[in-house]
């Protein structure tokens, strides 16, 4: 248990940014240390050498220079140097070409033999605890002709053990302090992310109203919460057309099922003659009819939601769909007082459904003669304001770009338009232009058409468009994709 | 006909079975599909109505068993289910028609007597009722020795009645026939036909051949 418990918190997003941290700066922090200790030792060393260079340098000139040097002098100002400088253990050699000490300065070290080089260059070597600059002068005293500067290294020893010493110390301050601010950091940065877990955890469908706190800082988790609460506003909405639907579905429903109710129960009230009893069934064939109809919209819808796109794509040539369509109507718009007008149609196969596109036309054609017919009928006879001769129009017609690869359907009628704050809505489910208009009546429909029309022409990737103007008609507008030679019906 | 009818639901199965009796049939009511596999395999039917979803045995299995032992009684199959694969499922399954619910009476009689005479049915050139001919070869049409001129919806449709005269045709049964469209909107796309079709044979004629029924379709009708 509790095992598991800090496995959990090894996987943490937290734990892990502390490690990545620590690591990056430990190893940062160890390379510049190591590099400055480095440096310093460097540092210290090359100005020991060049100091015993210079000190090298002037005796050689104090030896050159004054032919008639009191070499006694001179070891004896050598000799107070050296005792001056104690603490470096500073000291002076004389030595012969064997490199054995001639002279040597008060607290000169024992030697091991230095081997002379014939050579004037300053040379540098550190033997034991020492280092030494030695050089042979020439034209000068022959018995010892190379001349020794050394001092003792401990002091840079002594210096960079104390570097070492902080090294380590500023080594370990880090290696403990990194991680813990690490941890400290990371929990400040994934704070917000716990508490977004936290507004998720509580979200149920029923309870969609709730959102990620945005902080803004413009930062990665603001923009992750708005994401988030974007999906969610998506998903809220989604939710409500969904439960709208059903409820809307299950109001449509109630009404032929209450009249059917109705209609049974007073018939089953009293004796009725037999007229009566054949009235009162056909009444409930009729609202039978109602809730068929209703039944099979919702299906069709459900079968075709346009989330769902499963429509199964054969090659149909939409031109002859619209043709047999505009035959099935030709009778009952003329006997609307109608005149269904076809364009000559472009031969265009389209990958889709017979049956569904079908259904589209269908329910297109059958509002434009309802709707339309209603305005010709109503104004109709003497004194009308259309003038002679206005008629009821509904004209198909069909073009194909063949550079978009896309077909345009237009159905355009003359009827009495659609207003325009309704316009945005004929596409709702259950929406209805003129809501008095009740079921059964000569314009009454369930209030799908319109959105089986879109959800089916989603579905088979195209788009429903419609334009219209009170008192002049309404044009609905559809494009659908063509099937190409490369773009075969099944692989769309 | 002989028919059984294997049909869970009781109101549903007493309606048919009375429906089914008063259009002449002689009918047998099964409740569960295991009776229904042993009644339909006794070979005394002439056609089959199956319910698709059943307690115990689907209809499914039903016709496949039977066709799997070489019978071919026609089925009819009846089922909530409608959507095409559903349909394709059932046909390939071995039934000879598939029938959605809520279905018309009169669709189902139609129907069973199509899958019932699609064995023995021969074709003949013409068709008659009463006074009125259809000669299907030439496309002519007489009553009472008069020719009368009909377009060709209006003979397609003249020659659907006839096929089932005496019988109820619905709407939806003659949009399938008349433009392979089931669909049902407001406006009544056969109406029209049905009306213009009734100006030409029966005006001027005593007695009117194409009776409306409220609520369920049209019936053509020779005394």
């Amino acid at each position: 248990m509790y095992f598991e418990r800090l496995k959990g918190t090894f996987r943490t997003l937290r734990f892990r940014l502390m490690i990545w941290n620590a690591l990056a700066v430990i190893v940062t922090g160890l390379a510049i240390l190591v590099t400055v200790r480095q440096g310093i030792e460097y540092r210290l060393q090359y100005d020991l050498d060049r100091v015993l260079s210079e000190d090298l340098d002037e005796i050689a000139l104090n030896l050159q220079e004054e032919r008639g040097l009191d070499f006694a002098r001179l070891q004896r100002e050598l000799d107070r140097k050296a005792r001056g400088h104690a603490y470096h253990q500073w000291f002076v050699l004389f030595l012969d070409r064997a490199g054995k000490p001639v002279w040597t300065s008060t607290g000169a070290p024992p030697l091991p033999p230095i081997s002379g080089r014939d050579s004037q260059q300053t040379h540098l070597l550190t033997t034991g605890d020492f280092r030494l600059a030695y050089r042979e002068l020439a034209g000068t005293r022959e018995r010892a002709p190379i001349v020794c500067v050394g001092s003792s290294i401990k002091f840079i020893q002594r210096d960079m053990a104390t570097i070492d010493r902080m090294v380590i110390l500023v080594g370990m301050v880090l290696l403990i302090a990194s991680p813990l601010c690490g941890y400290i950091l990371a929990g400040r940065a994934t704070r917000p992310l716990a508490s977004m877990m936290a507004t998720t955890a509580r979200l149920r469908p029923a309870e969609m109203h709730e959102r990620l706190k945005v902080r803004g800082t413009g930062d990665e988790l603001d923009q992750l919460a708005m994401t988030v609460n974007s999906l969610l506003d998506r998903l809220a909405d989604y939710l409500k057309q969904k439960h709208d639907f059903l409820a809307n579905a299950a109001h449509e429903l109630r009404t032929p099922l209450s009249a059917i109710r109705s209609s049974v129960e007073v018939a089953l009230n009293g004796d009725r003659t037999v007229a009566e009893y054949n009235e009162l069934l056909a009444e409930v064939i009729d609202e039978c009819g109602s809730l068929e109809t209703l039944v099979n919209q919702l299906l069709l819808l459900a079968e075709t939601d346009a989330d769902r796109q499963e429509v199964s794509a054969d090659p149909i040539p939409l031109h002859v769909v619209v043709s047999r369509a505009a035959e099935m109507f030709q009778g009952v718009a003329e006997f609307s007082g109608i005149r269904l007008r076809v364009d000559e149609l472009p031969e265009v196969t389209v990958p889709g459904n017979r049956h569904y596109l079908r259904q589209v036309l269908s329910n297109l054609l059958d509002n434009a003669i309802k709707f339309t017919a209603s305005r010709y009928i109503h104004h109709a006879g003497p004194g009308s304001h259309h003038g002679n001769g206005a008629r009821g129009e509904i004209r198909l017609s069909m073009d194909f770009d063949k550079g978009a690869n896309r077909v345009r359907l237009l159905i355009e009628d003359n009827g009495p338009g659609i207003p325009k704050e309704d316009l945005p809505h004929i596409f709702d489910r259950f929406y209805r232009v003129d809501r008095a208009r009740v079921r059964g009546t000569a314009t009454g429909g369930t209030g799908l058409g319109l959105s089986i029309c879109q959800a089916i022409i989603h579905a088979h990737r195209g788009t429903i468009e419609v334009t219209s103007e009170v008192d002049h008609g309404t044009t609905f507008v559809i494009t659908l994709p063509a099937v190409t030679a490369d773009v075969p019906a099944a692989m769309v | 006909m002989n028919l059984l009818v294997v049909e869970d639901d009781p109101v549903l199965g007493k309606a048919l079975q009375r429906g089914l009796n008063e259009a002449g049939h002689s009918c047998e009511w099964v409740r569960n599909g295991r009776h229904g596999l042993e009644e339909a395999r006794s070979q005394r039917f002439d056609a089959v109505v199956l319910d698709l979803m059943l307690p115990d045995l689907d209809g499914f299995e039903i016709v496949k068993s039977l066709r799997a032992e070489g019978q071919r009684t026609p089925v009819l199959m009846l089922t909530a289910l409608g959507s095409v694969d559903d349909r394709v499922k059932g046909l390939k399954a071995g039934a000879d028609d598939y029938l959605v619910k809520p279905f018309a009476f009169a669709e189902l009689t139609a129907r069973l007597e199509a899958i019932g005479r699609r064995i023995v049915d021969r074709p003949s050139s013409t068709m008659s009722a009463g006074p009125v001919t259809l000669d299907l070869t030439n496309r002519r049409v007489t009553r009472a020795g008069t020719e009368i001129t009909l377009t060709p919806t209006e003979f397609s449709l003249l020659e659907y009645l006839i096929r089932f005269q005496g019988q109820v045709v619905t709407r939806k049964m003659l949009c399938e026939h008349l433009w392979e469209s089931d669909w049902e909107g407001v406006t009544n796309v056969v109406e029209v036909h049905i009306n213009r079709l009734r100006g030409k044979i029966d005006r001027g004629f005593e007695e009117p051949l194409i009776q409306t029924v409220r609520g369920r379709g049209y019936v053509l009708r020779a005394s």
